[in-house]
């Protein structure tokens, strides 16, 4: 735990993540056509990123990545995220990584970040950041569970965040309220899109990308019991698409009202408007 | 090992931050700037984009390192001109207009002139630094820019600059420049001007280049040039009258249209890769159209033959020229500005010719409807794309007799750039093609020499 009033140690937890608005279903089967997919960077975690970047500029620290991979995501990302703001990044590769059940995700991840502190960083983070959720499967269990298996205070859907010597400042936005909460850290944080807007980065930032850490972790290296207790509590079935096919059907009359009318009687009776 | 056109990861980012920048803070605001009737205001519409490039180290990307630039060799410059490009070429021109601008002091300034001006330019807290280029001159008698290099001191470049006392005094009239004006029309933190500084001399020794800062007396700026299209760029009309610059402003003398032919090198990939962009943006939107516009038929048009082979023929002729683009930059790489400019002007030629073409390809697929202004960009690309073939040197003239004047050397190899071999040009390959065969003029030189 890092004095009162010293520099920060962040950790961002971060998914690279399958690009949604360009999956497209296979034809056949109906399934995300994942050997076609382009990855990017889950949008909240950007948020969550932004936000360790703000606070390392105004109490200095040190921020690093965590993300838990099916296999290597594209180094164009990677190199993104470094030029982001991130000082290292450690990849932990695990095939839990695609089976969509955040309870593993979050005890592997819990296990990292504490292998990673006492390990790899010798700290023990003040902050842990998260996205609120991922675009991809839009659990927003993953941070809440991480804070849970890490025993510290879980902030979700923070919109607002400041650190006040050892106490994190935290405003969430709930409709017509905002609500106020302050704990001592360490925490963990999540936030959304509503929290900041991320910045471009520099361009020397992206080129130079390269130059900073990348570090693979082996699950075998984490603590047995964390495996242990990873133990799948969700089985999936199967993903697919709704069926979307096209009727290309012309509706005629007499003058736009007559072929306004057929139009909406047509739509509902296809239940896609309702009375 | 392979002809490797793959991207590297961190040109993919580079793709990637170029393309964020395009989409997120220029496209809200290019309708409006194009649309604006009064040209200087359309241009500084585009202000706070330029800032934000600044900031993102876009403008000065090619500039080295060690001056506080980024870097970038021209391949990799080209990849994020091209997402800039394909979503308004007028920005990505009010961006890279520095290089070109500071070219004279990158390719032929002192030691002490790059710390200086380079220096200034990457290095401005407002982050609105801007340096034109100005060559190009008004019409008249003489006038225009294509013969700059004509042997005779009374013809091309007549804005002349005298040494006095340790200044050189500057008067002429200075017609195009990009950005030279500044943003609020009293000049860019910066001009090179191509000056003749002998006025015995000719095209081929006469010419020089001088950095005149913003607020030097004796420069005006008269109102922009109102053109057809790129009306987010600003382009000058600038009287210098006794204009005075300190003489350590002077860069390459005697070689100014050494300069300029270099300078269309350094060029030539970068306004190839913004014409495929240009043509690249139409052939992405009539793609779109064609797959959804059934024109009163029962499926969308891309079904009709004559349309997917148009489509066809428009993607292998925007791949063609995005290919030749990154070749001369790669070229300019690998062998400099001196042993590129054969495959530059190539490339300026070929891919500005070709991609107006497609343009216009692209409205004919989509028929009437890409003449509507209001619903469609067509309008604009055909507006911008026109100009490519006759800025930068225009096509008829000064990009076809550079080549010409290399091809015509004795040592011209044309297996050169089969072989990736360097390709030698100098001022042995300038000036040709300057003097005309006037039937008067030739009729005199055959009575003289009897
Ligand atoms: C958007 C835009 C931006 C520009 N930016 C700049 C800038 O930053 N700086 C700058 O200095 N200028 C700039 N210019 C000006 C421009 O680049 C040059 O003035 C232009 O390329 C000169 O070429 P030209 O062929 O039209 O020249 P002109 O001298 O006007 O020649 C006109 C025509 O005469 C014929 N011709 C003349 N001489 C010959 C010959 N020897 N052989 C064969 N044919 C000949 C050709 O058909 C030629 O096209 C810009 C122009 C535009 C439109």
């Amino acid at each position: 735990m890092t004095e009162a009033g010293s520099e920060l140690a962040i950790a961002v937890c971060i998914k690279f993540t399958v690009d949604v608005n360009r999956l497209r279903p296979d034809p056949a089967t109906a399934a995300p056509d994942l050997g076609h997919a382009h990855y990017r960077i889950n949008d909240f975690d950007e948020n969550a990123l932004e936000e360790a970047v703000r606070l390392k500029e105004r109490h200095g620290g040190r921020i690093v990545g965590v993300s838990l991979v099916e296999r290597e995501p594209p180094r164009e990302l990677l190199l993104r995220a470094l030029a982001a703001g991130l000082d290292a990044l450690y990849l932990v590769p695990h095939a839990a990584a695609a089976s969509g059940d955040a309870f593993v995700t979050a005890t592997i991840l819990a296990a990292a970040l504490e292998e990673i502190g006492a390990v790899y960083e010798m700290v023990s983070w003040d902050l842990v950041l998260c996205g609120d959720a991922s675009c991809d499967t839009y659990d927003g269990q993953v941070g809440p569970r991480v804070a849970e298996a890490l025993g510290i205070v879980p902030i979700t859907y923070a919109t607002r965040l400041d650190v006040r010597d050892d106490t994190i400042v935290a405003e969430r936005t709930i409709e017509d309220y905002v609500h106020v909460v302050e704990a001592t850290l360490p925490a963990l944080v999540t936030v959304g899109s509503e929290t900041n807007k991320p910045r471009l980065p520099h361009l020397r930032q992206i080129m130079d990308a390269g130059r900073k850490p990348i570090v693979r972790l082996t699950t075998a290296g984490l603590g047995r019991g964390a495996l242990d207790r990873a133990r799948a509590t969700l089985e999936l079935l199967g993903v697919t698409a709704p069926p979307s096919a096209r009727r290309r059907m012309v509706v005629g009359g007499n003058g736009p009202d007559d072929v306004a009318r057929k139009l909406v009687r047509q739509l509902q009776s296809d239940g896609e408007l309702t009375q | 090992m392979p002809i490797d056109f793959t991207l590297t990861p961190e040109q993919k980012a580079l793709q990637k931050l170029a393309r964020e920048f395009a989409q997120d803070i220029v496209q809200p605001l290019v309708r409006a700037a194009d649309a604006e009737p009064d040209p200087q205001k359309g241009f500084q519409m585009m202000k706070p984009a330029y800032e934000q490039a600044y900031e993102l180290g876009l403008v000065t990307a090619g500039f080295p390192r060690e001056f506080g630039g980024g870097g970038l060799g021209m391949t990799d410059l080209l990849i994020a001109h091209e997402e800039i490009c394909a979503v308004d070429c007028g920005i990505a021109f009010i961006i890279g207009v520095q290089g070109l601008g500071l070219f004279p002091v990158m390719a032929y300034g002192t030691a002490e002139q790059k710390k200086r001006f380079l220096g200034e330019a990457c290095n401005d807290p407002t982050h609105t630094y801007q340096c034109g280029y100005a060559i190009s001159e008004p019409a008249g008698m003489p006038g225009g820019t294509a013969n700059f290099d004509h042997p005779s001191p009374q013809a091309g470049i007549q804005t002349t600059a005298d040494l006095v006392n340790g200044e050189y005094v500057i008067n002429g009239r200075k017609f195009w420049p990009t950005s030279s004006a500044g943003w609020d029309m009293k000049g860019a933190t910066m001009n090179s001007v191509v000056v003749r500084t002998d006025r015995t001399k000719g095209g081929l020794e006469g010419l020089s280049v001088l950095m005149v800062p913003r607020g030097t007396p004796g420069v005006r700026y008269e109102p922009n040039i109102d053109k057809m299209g790129m009306r987010i760029n600003q382009n000058c009309d600038i009287v210098y009258e006794n204009a005075r610059v300190p003489a350590e402003n002077l860069v390459g003398p005697g070689n100014g249209e050494l300069v300029v032919n270099n300078g269309f090198t350094f060029t030539g990939p970068w306004i190839g890769i913004a014409a495929t962009a240009v043509a690249r943006a139409a052939y992405e939107y009539v793609l779109k159209w064609s797959k959804t516009y059934t024109a009163g038929g029962t499926d969308p048009i891309i079904y009709h033959q004559n349309v997917g082979y148009m489509l066809g023929d428009i993607a292998m002729r925007v791949e063609a020229c995005r290919y030749l683009s990154w070749k001369a930059a790669h070229y300019l790489d690998t062998y400099g500005f001196d042993g590129a400019q054969g495959l530059s002007a190539m490339t300026k030629v070929f891919t500005s010719e070709t991609c107006v073409q497609v343009v216009y390809d692209c409205m004919r697929v989509m028929g009437c409807n890409a003449y509507d202004r209001a619903a469609h960009p067509l309008d604009k690309l055909m507006r911008d794309m026109l100009g490519f073939p006759i800025f930068d040197g225009g096509n008829m003239g000064m990009q076809r007799r550079r080549l010409w004047g290399l091809m015509a050397d004795e040592r011209f190899d044309p297996r050169a750039y089969a072989n990736c071999d360097r390709v030698h040009f100098g001022k042995e390959n300038e000036g040709i093609g300057t003097v005309t065969t006037r039937p008067e003029a030739v009729r005199e030189l055959a009575t003289a020499g009897r």
